[in-house]
């Protein structure tokens, strides 16, 4: 792919072609305060704060719309933006619920860090009184339109990434807001709960219910099927509280499903089992790992020839390839299928 | 292709031309699917373009092979739910693809990708429908017309308060007065116009000083205006502009389509600020924010809908920023419209705030004392306002959009004729304070201040150069208007009260006041110096000057005046000065006036009454010059014609060559105008005209102890503004004493609410003031009989109590 020349705040950038002004500043080091842009996404500008000058262009562009072009010279501060950004940040915070120290997005929220960047330091406009109902509908998340920036992001993941279109932009002017068709519950729209949009939304206008800080995470592989999805636990202690997609696995970059995201609640069931069970005069009794694996091998083996196998979606393709192979090779017979099947 | 309204008229009356715009463009690009964007609401263009476009098809100019030329086009109609900002172009695609209409940032330009990712052209159907034009007469000819660089014609929907509405098309250039005057037949019921709002809710609102500006792109452009949908909204005196740029602000913002941050709560928190101001609860650095917000709206916002947004406030503020100052400072709402500040329509423009309303409801009911106690409140000149005010309050009376305003000013006098001396009987005079205060003449500005003084317990005493007192009350207006008992009367009340006139009594050394015990001045001198005509031989005998002319009849001076009297001027004064000519014996006055009756600064009943009298008027002629022949005056005028308007928003005349013509006249007055003798001598901060500086809000001069008000602050205007500022005027010194600046009072009882009668309904006519028969022979008698005490409550009860109004 081609490089690009371009000067950005007096620096010589290089840049990929096709970057926009903002990626290629972001990939230099150069940070541009912003809300709505998000790599994984199409080019939005609606937040605004990403506005720059660029000689030979009228106004204010927003540098995430603009295509970055050899020999462009961008300027990503001045009195002008800085007084642009503040009102426009001001603007936002008038309009946005007060209750950061409660707000499940304390601490990792855009809007916060936008405020703290570009210095705002007093409440300018008086702050809005409308109050809109709270959508708890969904058992695994919650939409708090009063928190909402309206910066897009769960719309365009919902369609761009999910392919699913169950959230839109309702209404228009100062109503506009984030909704379902005919402005249903979430639950009762076309959503699937994978919870794109909540780990999207920059603020915590979509937040996982019940959602606490982990104190690490730890990498992983999601083991609900067979596509792979790299994970990060979050977890405390020992107790896995939440699931992350991993951005790094060319896997799923960073997506995930609703059983992904948000099941991962049987690692810590009482009811999971953590030891083999053998069925003694009748009942069930805890055994060692090394009597269960003695029981199945002499089993499988007076079994030979009378014998079927059912995989299953949730292994992957090599553990399913081994299964067949083993009922073939080993059991002596070609009655193998697969859960999807039925 | 899109269509708002004068596109949906367009393609009512020549669909046809539209489509082979199209078919032309289409081929020239190579374009192979059109689209025709109109909004749902015109169901007559759609329709009519549907059939065209089924005609066209039937004829083969559609479709595959177009005539044989292997050239394909379609023409399909797109109906649009009506979203403002679907005109944006991006917005208007994402429309026509079935998603919501929200524009996107440009590039990638439609021209790059478009519709559906295809390379698009999007253009008017104003521009579609005049291809067809260019294409058979030329460019050349398309060139001819509209300026150098704004081609063409403009087209506009031209609304509001103007006598013709509907589409105007013009050649670019035209003047906004060709338009609204020319065209549009200008401003019905008498009223001034005031501003035009070009280019729709996001366009800029020009003052009616700029009507003379040509409407094109550049020129709009300067003035911080757009040419925009088209537009043009013209609004005259009765509408406030700070309502105005709140409700085109409230139509962007709720058109807004949401996306962007500056646009969707910029607009918002721009709309907040000038609701509170409407309300009454604005900041002076309100203003500061609007213009804030507006300029980062305008840089910041994604499309064209926010980035025109804010014009209409920005642009009110830069013409009419005086404007929102007085809601801001004075929760004055000059056209009564704000009805967060506006208790009554009438009070609220009462310039001394007399509650109007109440004391009309008192005379509807007969309380005469009570209704007379009301006015006392405020003022101290019932019967001399009653006679001859200018009554602003009766213009915007809501009344008045039924049948007639209430006269508000025939009930004054009604409760000062049959209104007795009880409410003397609870006016508060606080005991004397030791201050002295010193007011330089005895026109209403004078005495008002004296009277509320002398209540707050100062020692005044009126300096009055004029051998009686009363100012212009007295030396200008003649007595078949003001009786002089009556203003005897009502100044020897001030007197009771312990103020001292000294008449024959000039200052001119303020200094000499202050050296001599005065702990305060008011200068209230009035404006008396005629102004000169500047023409040759003005200064022959038998030219006088108005004022001087009004001030010796009313001296009692017995002047000849000859046969016949000519006057120059179209005020107040020029028809005083004819009917005084009248009068004393001239068989003929004759005004001659520069403008129309239309643009006469005099009162409409002034002139009727002068016309009934026999005085004649000559419009339109300038004069030119004087000259004497065997002892009569000839006066040669210029005839004129009307043309752009002025400031006050009146259309200026302008002489046309060659047309002199001779006037004979024995005497000639010149009545075009006063201003206040040279004040220099005062030693004061001089503003325009000879007038003296001072503070608005306080009416202090240079200086600490000095105040100054009425006409020689503001020129020459009225008694009841020169009441208004006497008040202020006792209100500032009186806490300039150490008072506390309280002076009003009540004189009347809370009206009991429950008990009033019902509101009149239906119809009902202001009955026709009495007035004596004989006109001119009844000499200096006074004119206007007042109203019976039965016709005066008739009258009160047509008043719509308007501050008794829940929202
Ligand atoms: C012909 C005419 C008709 C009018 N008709 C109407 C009408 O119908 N309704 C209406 O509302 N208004 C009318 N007006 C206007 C109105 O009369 C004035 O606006 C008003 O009187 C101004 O009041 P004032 O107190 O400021 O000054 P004035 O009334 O002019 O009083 C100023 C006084 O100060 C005195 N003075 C000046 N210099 C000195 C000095 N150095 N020392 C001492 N005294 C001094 C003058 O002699 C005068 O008496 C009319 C004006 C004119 C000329
Ligand atoms: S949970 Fe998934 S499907 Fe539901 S709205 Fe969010 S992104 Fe769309
Ligand atoms: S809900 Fe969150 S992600 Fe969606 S628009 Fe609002 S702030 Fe953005
Ligand atoms: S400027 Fe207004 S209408 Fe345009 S994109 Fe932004 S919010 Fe939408
Ligand atoms: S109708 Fe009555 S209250 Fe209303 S403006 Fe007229 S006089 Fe005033």
């Amino acid at each position: 792919m081609s490089t690009i020349n371009l000067t950005i705040d007096g620096r010589a950038i290089e840049a990929r072609q096709g970057m926009t002004v903002l990626e290629a500043a972001l990939a230099a080091g150069i940070y541009i305060p912003n809300l709505c842009a998000d790599p994984d996404l199409r080019p939005f500008g609606a937040c605004r704060l990403c506005i720059v000058e660029v000689e030979g262009i009228r106004g204010l562009p927003a540098s995430c719309t603009v295509p970055a072009g050899d020999g462009m010279v961008v300027r990503t501060d001045s009195p002008l933006l800085e007084t642009t950004r503040r009102t426009l940040v001001s603007l936002l915070l008038a309009d946005h619920a007060d209750d950061c120290l409660a707000c499940a997005k304390n601490n990792r929220c855009s809007l916060q860090t936008a405020a703290a960047y570009v210095g705002v330091r007093e409440r300018r406009f008086p702050k809005a009184t409308r109050v809109l109902p709270v959508d708890d509908s969904n058992p695994f998340f919650t939409y708090d339109m009063n928190k909402c920036i309206l910066c897009g992001k769960c719309v365009r993941v919902c369609d761009e990434v999910q392919g699913v279109g169950a959230i839109s932009f309702v209404n228009r002017g100062y109503d506009t807001k984030i909704g379902t068709l005919m402005d249903r519950p979430i639950i009762s729209s076309l959503c699937e709960s994978c919870g794109q949009c909540e780990a999207k939304c920059p603020v915590g206008a979509i937040t996982a219910k019940n959602y606490q800080q982990p104190s690490r995470k730890v990498k992983t592989v999601c083991s609900y099927c067979g596509v792979g999805c790299g994970l990060l636990l979050h977890v405390r202690g020992s107790k896995v509280i939440a699931a992350e997609g991993d951005r790094e696995s060319p896997v799923n970059r960073g997506s995930l499903c609703v059983k992904g995201r948000f099941g991962y609640e049987y690692v810590n069931h009482r009811d999971r089992l953590t030891r083999p069970l053998i069925r003694r005069d009748g009942v069930l009794q805890e055994a060692s790992w090394d009597e269960a694996l003695e029981l199945v091998a002499t089993k499988l083996a007076e079994h030979r020839g009378k014998f079927a196998a059912l995989a299953s979606a949730k292994c992957t393709n090599e553990d399913n390839y081994v299964l067949q192979k083993f009922t073939r090779g080993v059991m002596a017979t070609n009655n193998v299928d697969h859960c999807a099947r039925i | 292709m899109r269509a708002g309204r004068h596109g949906a008229d367009i393609m009512e009356a020549v669909p046809h031309a539209v489509i082979e715009g199209m078919i032309i463009g289409a081929y020239c690009m190579g374009a192979r699917r059109g689209f025709v964007y109109i909004r749902a609401e015109y169901p007559l263009a759609v329709r009519r373009l549907r059939t065209a476009l089924r005609q066209a098809r039937e004829r083969g100019f559609l479709g595959r092979d177009i005539l044989g030329s292997s050239f394909d086009f379609e023409v399909e109609v797109m109906e649009g739910a009506g979203a403002f900002v679907c005109g944006e172009e991006t917005a208007l695609m994402a429309s026509i693809e079935g998603n919501r209409g929200m524009p996107r940032s440009r590039p990638p330009f439609p021209a790059q990708s478009g519709l559906w990712g295809k390379p698009t052209n999007i253009n008017n159907v104003k521009t579609w429908a005049s291809v067809p034009l260019i294409i058979g007469q030329g460019g050349d000819w398309f060139a001819g017309i509209g300026t150098e660089k704004s081609k063409g014609t403009a087209i506009f929907a031209l609304t509001g308060k103007v006598a013709n509405s509907g589409l105007v098309e013009v050649p670019m250039g035209t003047t906004l007065e060709e338009i609204v005057f020319g065209i549009g037949g200008g401003i019905p019921g008498g009223k001034r116009i005031k501003a035009v709002q070009t280019g729709g809710p996001s366009g800029g609102c020009l003052p009616a000083r700029l009507l003379n500006l040509p409407v094109d792109y550049e020129t709009l452009a300067q003035a911080g205006s757009i040419m925009g949908s088209g537009g043009m909204v013209v609004v005259d005196e009765d509408t406030c502009i700070v309502d105005l740029a709140k409700y085109f602000l409230s139509f962007t913002e709720k058109e807004s389509c949401g996306k962007c941050v500056p646009c969707r709560l910029g607009t918002h928190q721009m709309r907040g600020i000038l609701e509170r101001i409407t309300r009454g609860e604005g900041k002076l650095e309100d203003i500061d924010e609007l213009l804030a917000l507006g300029e980062t709206i305008k840089a910041a916002a994604l499309c064209a809908l926010g980035g025109t947004a804010p014009n209409p406030v920005i642009t009110t503020i830069r013409y009419f920023r005086e404007e929102y100052e007085e809601h801001i400072k004075k929760h004055h709402c000059r056209a009564a419209v704000c009805a967060g500040l506006v208790k009554a329509p009438c009070s609220h423009t009462c310039p001394a705030g007399i509650d109007v309303p109440r004391y009309v409801r008192l005379a509807s009911v007969g309380k005469f004392a009570e209704s007379l106690a009301v006015i006392r409140e405020k003022v101290p000149f019932p019967a001399v306002l009653g006679r001859v005010c200018f009554h602003p309050c009766e213009s915007k009376c809501r009344r008045g959009q039924v049948e007639q305003a209430v006269s508000i000013m025939g009930l004054k006098r009604a409760a000062a004729t049959y209104g007795g001396e009880s409410w003397r009987a609870k006016t508060r005079v606080s005991p004397p304070t030791g201050r002295q205060v010193a007011t330089i003449g005895s026109g209403p500005a004078g005495l008002t201040a004296a009277y509320h003084l002398a209540k707050r317990g100062h020692l005044v005493t009126i300096f009055e150069a004029a051998p009686e007192p009363g100012g212009m009350m007295r030396l200008g207006i003649p007595a078949f208007r003001l009786p002089r008992d009556v203003l005897d009367q009502e100044i020897a009340e001030i007197e009771a009260l312990g103020a001292e006139i000294r008449t024959n009594s000039r200052i001119d050394s303020l200094q000499d006041l202050l050296r001599g015990g005065y702990d305060a001045v008011f200068v209230a001198t009035g404006a008396h110096q005629g102004m000169k005509m500047g023409v040759e031989g003005e200064d022959s005998p038998g030219v006088i000057d108005c004022v001087s002319f009004l001030r010796r009849v009313n001296l009692g001076e017995e002047l000849a005046v000859g046969d016949t009297v000519v006057v120059v001027g179209g005020g107040n004064a020029a028809i005083d000065a004819s009917r005084t000519a009248l009068r004393l014996g001239a068989r003929r006055a004759k005004i001659v006036y520069r403008r129309t009756r239309q643009e006469m600064p005099a009162a409409d009943e002034e002139i009727d009454a002068a016309v009934a009298e026999g005085v004649e008027l000559e419009y339109l002629v300038s004069p030119v010059r004087v000259t004497t022949k065997d002892g009569r005056l000839s006066l040669v005028l210029l005839r004129n014609e009307l043309g752009s308007v002025d400031a006050t928003g009146r259309r200026r005349s302008e002489p046309m060559p060659g047309t002199e013509f001779p006037i004979a006249c024995d005497t000639l007055i010149v009545a075009i105008g006063q201003q206040p003798e040279s004040t220099a001598r005062l030693g004061l901060a001089k503003g325009r005209g000879g007038t003296i500086q001072v503070d608005a809000d306080t009416l202090r001069a240079a200086g600490g102890a000095v105040f100054a008000g009425g006409d020689v602050v503001t020129g020459p205007a009225s008694v009841i503004e020169a009441i208004a500022a006497g008040r202020q005027a006792a209100i500032s010194i009186d806490k300039y004493l150490g008072g506390d600046g309280d002076i009003d009072e009540r004189l009347a009882p809370l009206e009991d609410l429950l008990d009033l009668p019902p509101l009149e309904e239906g119809e009902r006519h202001r009955p026709e003031m009495p007035s004596l028969a004989e006109g001119v022979l009844a000499g200096f008698r006074e004119i206007e009989l007042g109203y019976g005490a039965d016709a005066a409550a008739y009258e009160a009860r047509r008043c719509l109590r308007c501050d008794l109004e829940t929202e």
